[in-house]
């Protein structure tokens, strides 16, 4: 058996954390979706539509509020006032949480996503988001070793009706350093 | 014609009408600030640089919402996206035009699925999907 560098030690130990947290559920509060987070998110990407922007082109189209983009809720990387800057990983990533902590020294990106919208979310909207670790798979590829994390996200409004199932995968690799 | 007037329904193996967008570091920024994302990768061009990368990386939801955007802004509002998935085939730098193609798969006048792809200038696909949308009572 060949000894790992530390940055693939690091990686194997993320892997093998990760595996055992594999079905482990969560649950947070998002707080009410304000209109002027929509209306961000709808400027950022460039949206055209005025139901993202204008309350009164929203209600004409028969909707409550100003309606957020389809992958709002997915895209929504925090839903927390998050860390102090100290705190954070070294990439900038929450580190408060087991799977942060684990992932700090990784190189991670998104790897794709399923969604399921169920109703459109509204400003106004008071959400909660429950979450579960489905999948880690380790692959071995071209570019080295990586390990896929898929976890689901359902986002309730106030009254527990589900809005949107997201399925997220997102990719980590060994330090650069250590990949080549 | 504006947006409000288009009510597309079209047939099995149309094509929509190609998006060009070419995401800028302005865009990144302002994606990262609004989805309170503090991942470097797409702010930090240096450390991006360290971690292997050709420069700031655009993020995975961006892209995600490009292309719901491109087949939204296509097909006009009286259709809901109702499911989408999509998987990243390779990233892409801001300052590079995307362009955005798509392709009815299936029709039945009440659903509609949309096969999209995303490449970059170099013909590289970064982003391959399916977005399925509900025709609006």
């Amino acid at each position: 058996m060949t000894s790992d560098s530390p940055g693939l030690e690091l990686f194997h130990r993320y892997y093998e954390t990760m595996k055992t947290q594999v079905g482990e559920r969560s649950s947070r509060p998002c707080g009410t979706l304000d209109e002027r987070v929509i209306t961000r998110f709808a400027r950022a990407v460039g949206e055209t539509d005025p139901v993202h922007f204008d309350r009164d082109a929203a209600k004409a189209a028969g909707f409550a509020g100003v309606v957020a983009p389809p992958n709002l809720l997915a895209a929504m990387f925090d839903w927390t006032p998050g860390q102090p800057e100290g705190e954070l990983n070294p990439d900038g990533t929450p580190s408060d949480s087991a799977r942060g902590e684990a992932a700090r020294g990784l190189r991670g990106m998104g790897a794709g996503e399923e969604m399921t919208i169920l109703a459109p979310v509204v400003a106004g909207t008071a959400l909660t988001e429950e979450e579960e670790l489905v999948d880690v798979v380790l692959k071995h590829g071209r570019r080295g070793p990586s390990v896929f994390v898929t976890t689901q996200h359902t986002f309730l409004d106030g009254s527990g009706a589900a809005l949107n199932v997201n399925r997220r995968t997102v990719v980590m690799r060994p330090p650069h350093e250590e990949a080549s | 014609m504006s947006a409000q007037d288009i009510d597309t329904d079209l047939a099995v193996g149309a094509e929509l009408p190609e998006f060009v967008h070419t995401p800028t570091n302005i865009q990144l920024f302002r994606f990262s600030a609004a989805t309170w994302n503090p991942h470097r990768i797409h702010y930090d061009q240096a450390y991006a640089r360290e971690e292997g990368h050709p420069g700031l990386l655009v993020h995975s939801h961006l892209h995600a919402a490009l292309a719901l955007r491109f087949v939204r802004e296509a097909i006009g509002p009286r259709w809901m996206v109702t499911r989408t998935q999509y998987r990243m085939r390779h990233p892409a730098t801001p300052g590079r035009p995307l362009r955005f193609t798509g392709v009815v798969e299936a029709s039945d006048g009440e659903e509609m699925t949309i096969v999209v792809a995303e490449h970059d200038a170099d013909g590289t696909q970064c982003l391959e999907g399916t977005v399925v949308l509900e025709r609006l009572a």
